[in-house]
């Protein structure tokens, strides 16, 4: 009785090491599979993308914003305050491509706030108020107004 | 260049100082992984409390918090007559372990060209943490981070160290991650190797480095491997903890944890399973101080981030808290909506089993996992404690995706939450090749028996 009990156990003790090399192999297999091929797929695009500027890589995520940031980048110095309007749809990531330069959100009373000169973003119907001075125009959505009143003694 | 290897070295330097505090045995590759890890979040922690009186982000303050620290732990080896301990021991390894290693050394070295050849550019890897950093580079004061980028409350390791990293030009800054991806292998092999044979390690650590999910993740730049770095390193020295019961190891943990909590504003969630572990480790051997001691690292770590976002910077209340309050209370009293359940059970369903429809899959991992628990449930008691962290943290996460269903996140749970899983991963692996190396061992030393006849 005990002989058979003793032959069971090996029997089960030898199934569950069979079963575990399948499982662990297969599934490792299976597992590694899957990664060597999105690492490879991934050092393949490395490679092509080796000759591309950032630039255009930050164009290929961004498409217009990138430009548009590019745009004001090239006009402004580094100094500079910039007023956006007050729901801009890259209000979040615009301060990466633009800083140090100081951006503030809003309308005709934070503009007043400012100390000139201010660059005013045109962007759809913004600004919904009169401002003065030259415009940069970089598409038919958007540009940049110099807004640098008389009084300051341009 | 050179600066930028002197940079890392200082880093190294500091975080090696700093775990050969901790009276334990580690390996070579532990202390080596550990060393950036805790060097990088120790330097943007002193960056951070010394902006707190009024310093300006700059070299000189990066030199001064690196002094300062050095100082502060010379000063306490000096005290215990201590010596800074970085033996290599080195045996010569065979050839399947070359391949292995060479193979995890040509992951590492894919993910790090991919983080020089990409710049940062997915839309929240800009908006919280790059655009913070590069706050903190171009502005010159740590305090302005929150004026930046969304969630104010997110604490600043990262951003800190997107800013030091800034210092030697855009390409350079992604590096962080790749390398946090290197520390997490080193540490993961080296905890394997104590507890097992080196070809099982080395075979583990292939595995937990072609995880699609942990390779995508150490070329962009989200904190979450940083999270799941300490997060998973924190439990592996608990475990070892439990082991050996040195107190050292304890407090190691504790520090990673701490340190998670300074990443990544989950912190604190994941601090919950090793806590109430340790609780009942500590009821039952009678050791009453070390949940108290656990604590202490950890506050160290959080509470200047908690004070200086809630009084200082007015950052307002964590945007999930509410969805996490109301599911608590939900949980509490039994009142639980069914239909979410069955969407979360056919989430993991979908990721673990079928593998999922999303980009980035889980992998086979999971599949390992439960598959191995099952054939060795015999074996489950040896392992308890480990096994209960593990099991606590899948509430956890149940917990966190019933919350985002309740708050009508459901969009999240392939893409913002997915990204809460990343230090399964490694903890569930180390589980299983601790589970199977038993066995393995039995194999070679009946091998070697029969050899020897």
């Amino acid at each position: 009785m005990q002989k058979n009990r003793c032959t069971l156990a090996l029997i089960a003790q030898r199934v569950r090491y069979i079963l575990m090399v399948i499982i662990f192999v297969g599934a490792s297999m299976l597992h590694l599979h899957l990664g060597v091929r999105i690492v490879l797929r991934r050092s393949i695009q490395n490679l092509m993308d080796l000759h591309i500027s950032y630039d255009e890589k930050m164009r290929r995520r961004y498409n217009w914003c990138y430009d548009f940031m590019s745009f004001i980048r090239k006009n402004t110095p580094d100094d500079a305050t910039i007023l956006f309007p007050h729901q801009f749809v890259w209000s979040y990531s615009n301060g990466y491509f633009l800083l140090p330069r100081r951006l503030h959100y809003g309308n005709r009373e934070i503009l007043r706030k400012l100390k000139p000169p201010v660059y005013v973003v045109i962007y759809k119907e913004f600004p919904t108020f009169q401002v003065e001075g030259p415009r940069m125009i970089h598409d038919s959505l958007s540009g940049l107004i110099h807004y640098q009143p008389k009084s300051t003694g341009e | 260049m050179i600066v930028f290897i002197l940079l890392l070295c200082g880093i190294l330097f500091l975080g090696s100082s700093f775990t050969s505090l901790f009276k334990c045995k580690l390996s070579w590759w532990e202390r080596f992984g550990l060393a950036y890890g805790v060097g990088l979040g120790t330097l943007t922690f002193g960056v951070f409390l010394l902006s707190l009186v009024g310093a300006p982000f700059g070299k000189y303050t990066l030199v001064f918090a690196l002094a300062v620290w050095l100082a502060v732990i010379w000063y306490v080896k000096r005290k215990r007559r201590d010596e800074l301990n970085l033996r290599i021991h080195w045996d010569r390894p065979s050839l399947p372990e070359i391949t292995l290693a060479g193979g995890i050394l040509l992951v590492s070295l894919a993910s790090l060209v991919e983080s020089v050849v990409q710049p940062i550019w997915s839309l929240d890897a800009v908006a919280i943490w790059a655009v913070k950093g590069k706050a903190i580079f171009s502005l010159g004061t740590v305090r302005v981070a929150g004026n930046y980028g969304y969630h104010a409350f997110y604490p600043l390791n990262i951003p800190i160290a997107i800013a030091l990293f800034y210092h030697f030009g855009e390409p350079f800054v992604k590096s962080i991650f790749p390398f946090y991806f290197m520390a997490m292998l080193m540490v993961f092999y080296g905890s394997l190797r104590r507890h097992g044979c080196r070809n099982t390690a080395f075979a583990g650590t292939l595995i937990l480095a072609l995880t699609p999910l942990v390779y995508v993740h150490s070329t962009i730049a989200y904190a979450d491997l940083p999270m799941a770095f300490y997060y998973t390193s924190s439990v592996i020295y608990l475990y070892a903890f439990f082991k050996e019961n040195n107190r050292a190891f304890l407090m190691l943990s504790s520090v990673l944890v701490g340190m998670g909590c300074w990443t990544r504003p989950d912190g604190p969630i994941w601090l919950f399973p090793n806590l109430a572990v340790l609780t009942i480790y500590a009821l039952r051997r009678k050791q009453w101080l070390d949940p108290v001691l656990y604590v202490g690292p950890i506050l160290f770590f959080f509470v200047p981030w908690s004070v200086f976002t809630h009084y200082i910077i007015k950052a307002g209340t964590i945007f999930y808290l509410d969805a996490a309050l109301k599911s608590l209370k939900q949980l509490l009293t039994l009142n639980i909506e069914t239909a979410h359940l069955w969407k979360i059970l056919c989430h993991f369903y979908r990721e673990c089993v079928a593998l999922g429809s999303s980009g980035l899959r889980w992998g086979y991992v999971w599949l390992l996992f439960f598959s191995v628990l099952l054939l060795y449930c015999t074996r489950i008691r040896k392992y308890s404690y480990l096994l209960a962290v593990i099991g606590l943290d899948i509430l956890v996460l149940f917990f966190i995706y019933y919350s985002a269903l309740l708050d009508g996140r459901a969009v999240e749970l392939r893409g913002g939450f997915n990204r809460v899983v990343l230090h399964f991963f490694p903890l569930v692996l180390f589980q299983t090749i601790l589970l199977i190396s038993d066995d393995i061992r039995r194999w070679r030393s009946k091998a070697d028996t029969r050899r020897s006849y």
